[in-house]
């Protein structure tokens, strides 16, 4: 580092911006990639490392870079910066080199999974493309990367862009002809499963937790579908994929967007029908099963609030108040935490009543519900991927 | 940590940001005898737990609640007394052994957003004798910086630090302990990057 005297620094909200900058930035002047950091709600920072006038170009390339895509939070040069404090600082922790950059890079950011899942269905699908990996980003913002030659990516892009919103809210997209290699940092974690092969993939998408778990529960029991997992996101969001035959698929989601509207919002409820076998092993590879627990055929209790005091206060007045065992806590940002107990559906419903009301006494609570007979292994199949 | 299961109390302390509740949990364990147990965080709203006598715990909560009040608008504060088992084990978070608690004053400086406490937390330490403790990232964008030294060089710093955040619309709010509860850092933040190997 001593002969780098400067940082440049950039923050934008969304990560299809930060790369946009980033790559900007590399081009523009000798620096490197020396960490990154998101903070929530799709923050996301960059700091380049380099000789102060390279940083100060750098930073103003990146500046440039965000033109179209106006999502800048902060752009900033700190000249001889304070070595030993700065390596102390969240960013410096790790700088993943997540991959090898080959040929055109394009990234789909979307608000939420099932519009980045069909996305990036859409894209593999109409040009040669690879699927590189997906992220979230924060905020229920979440980005997908493809990788394949510059017509390719550009149609490709395209495509999974105009799928993306017919389900729900494209963020930002970005095409890169020819991405810096240190562009590599702010890649999202490769795809390890290989590929797979389903007939049609459900996707469920709820804020909140406990609502995914319904809606599970609901497509278990309405249809032979079997679940890949369960994601906790960020933003709030959860979202839940099931495989199987496109009757039964379609089915399962009917049945989890009528179940689901009394414990939480849907924000997607999407049938895509001969997923691609990248689009299934990227999103929807299939968690293994927990080992069999005891007692996962009894009833399930769940509470949701806005507030770790509201819902440590119902967990202690719902274990006080009745024979039930506590099975987990689950948080999925903006500001939601959720608790699930098991036991008998009498013991379950009294502690619920009695811990929801605790609860409503310190902060909101969002959802509470329980299933009677949650669907025989639900739990070990609740892989928290 | 004192008390076992079953016995005692847990105060709880909640607020958005996390220097509120640092803040809050120096004052409470100044004024009763309540160990630190642990903090959580849901993305934005953190919540430090304390544990203690039913009587320790309530004259905890309030000088706790007093003080987070001076920092932040929404304070939600709680007392479990007897909690049950898992609530112990929610609540808590083992201290961080190698981290050394610092000897001097406290300063914290909490704002939205990353690129802007780099740029204080530079400034901060080039204009005082102060040490960055750490940098916590508690989700909706709220990033709180800690340092130490003594307290001129503190107060100086964090003054430093609020003039680098001058016209930042997302500067949050700053606070200064001069004697810290001794555990508080340690009961708070990551052992020091080159500790952690």
């Amino acid at each position: 580092m001593d002969t780098q005297t400067a940082f440049g620094i950039v923050e934008t909200r969304g990560m299809a911006a930060l790369m946009a900058a980033t790559d900007a930035m590399l081009k523009a002047a000798p620096v490197s990639v020396c960490g990154r950091h998101g903070v929530g709600s799709g923050w996301v920072t960059v700091v380049v490392a380099g000789a102060v006038a390279a940083a100060e170009t750098a930073v103003r390339a990146g500046q440039d870079a965000l033109a179209g895509h106006g999502q800048l939070i902060r752009a900033h040069v700190i000249a001889r910066p304070e070595q030993a404090t700065m390596d102390r600082m969240p960013h410096a922790a790790l700088v993943p080199a997540q991959g090898e950059l080959r040929g055109a890079l394009g990234v789909l950011e979307t608000q939420g999974v099932a519009p980045l899942t069909v996305g990036a269905d859409a894209m593999v699908k109409a040009a040669h493309v690879k699927l590189v990996g997906w992220a979230f980003i924060g905020g229920a913002l979440c980005q997908a990367c493809v990788a394949g030659d510059v017509a390719a990516v550009q149609t490709a892009v395209l495509a999974g862009s105009d799928a993306a919103a017919g389900v729900g809210t494209v963020h930002d997209q970005l095409v890169l002809a020819q991405p810096d290699s240190g562009l590599a940092a702010l890649l999202p974690p490769a795809v390890v499963a290989g590929p797979l092969v389903a007939p049609a993939l459900g996707i469920l998408e709820t804020t909140g937790y406990v609502a995914t778990v319904a809606g599970v529960d609901a497509m278990l029991k309405a249809a032979e579908v079997e679940i890949s997992r369960l994601s906790i996101g960020s933003g709030g969001r959860s979202v839940a994929f099931v495989r199987g035959a496109l009757d039964a698929v379609t089915a399962a989601i009917r049945a989890a967007a009528d179940r689901v509207p009394a414990t939480g919002k849907v924000d997607a409820a999407h049938v895509l029908s001969r997923p691609d076998s990248q689009t299934l092993a990227c999103f929807a590879a299939p968690v293994a099963p927990a080992a069999p627990k005891e007692g996962e055929s009894a009833a399930m209790g769940l509470v949701e609030t806005r507030s770790t005091v509201a819902l440590v206060k119902a967990m202690d007045a719902m274990l006080k108040a009745a024979p039930v065992r506590y099975e987990g806590s689950y948080k999925v940002g903006y500001f939601l935490t959720a608790s699930a107990i098991r036991g008998s559906v009498g013991a379950v419903r009294t502690a619920l009543d009695v811990g929801a009301a605790e609860a409503a006494r310190y902060g909101e609570v969002v959802a509470v519900h329980l299933i009677p007979r949650p669907y025989p292994e639900m739990e070990r199949r609740l892989s928290h991927g | 940590m004192g008390t076992a299961g079953g016995e005692g109390a847990i105060g709880l302390i909640e607020v958005e940001g996390v220097a509120g509740i640092i803040a809050g949990a120096d004052a409470a364990l100044k004024a009763a005898t309540v160990s630190l147990v642990g903090w959580d965080s849901i993305g934005g709203f953190t919540t430090v737990f304390f544990a203690g006598s039913v009587s320790d715990v309530q004259a905890a909560l309030r000088a706790g609640e007093a003080a987070a009040r001076q920092l932040v608008e929404r304070v939600v504060a709680a007392a479990i007394t007897r909690p049950d088992p898992v609530c112990w084990r929610y609540a808590t978070r083992a201290p961080q052994p190698d981290l050394v608690e610092p000897e001097g004053a406290l300063g914290l400086l909490e704002a939205r957003g990353y690129a802007i406490q780099l740029e204080a937390c530079d400034a901060m330490v080039k204009a005082a004798a102060v040490r960055l403790i750490d940098v916590l990232t508690v989700h909706n964008r709220v990033v709180c910086a800690l340092i130490t030294g003594d307290v001129g060089a503190v107060q100086e710093a964090i003054a430093v630090g609020r003039q680098a955040m001058a016209g930042y619309e997302h500067f949050l709010c700053s606070c200064i302990i001069p004697q810290p509860v001794p555990g508080l850092v340690r009961g708070f933040c990551r052992a020091p990057a080159a500790a952690q190997g």
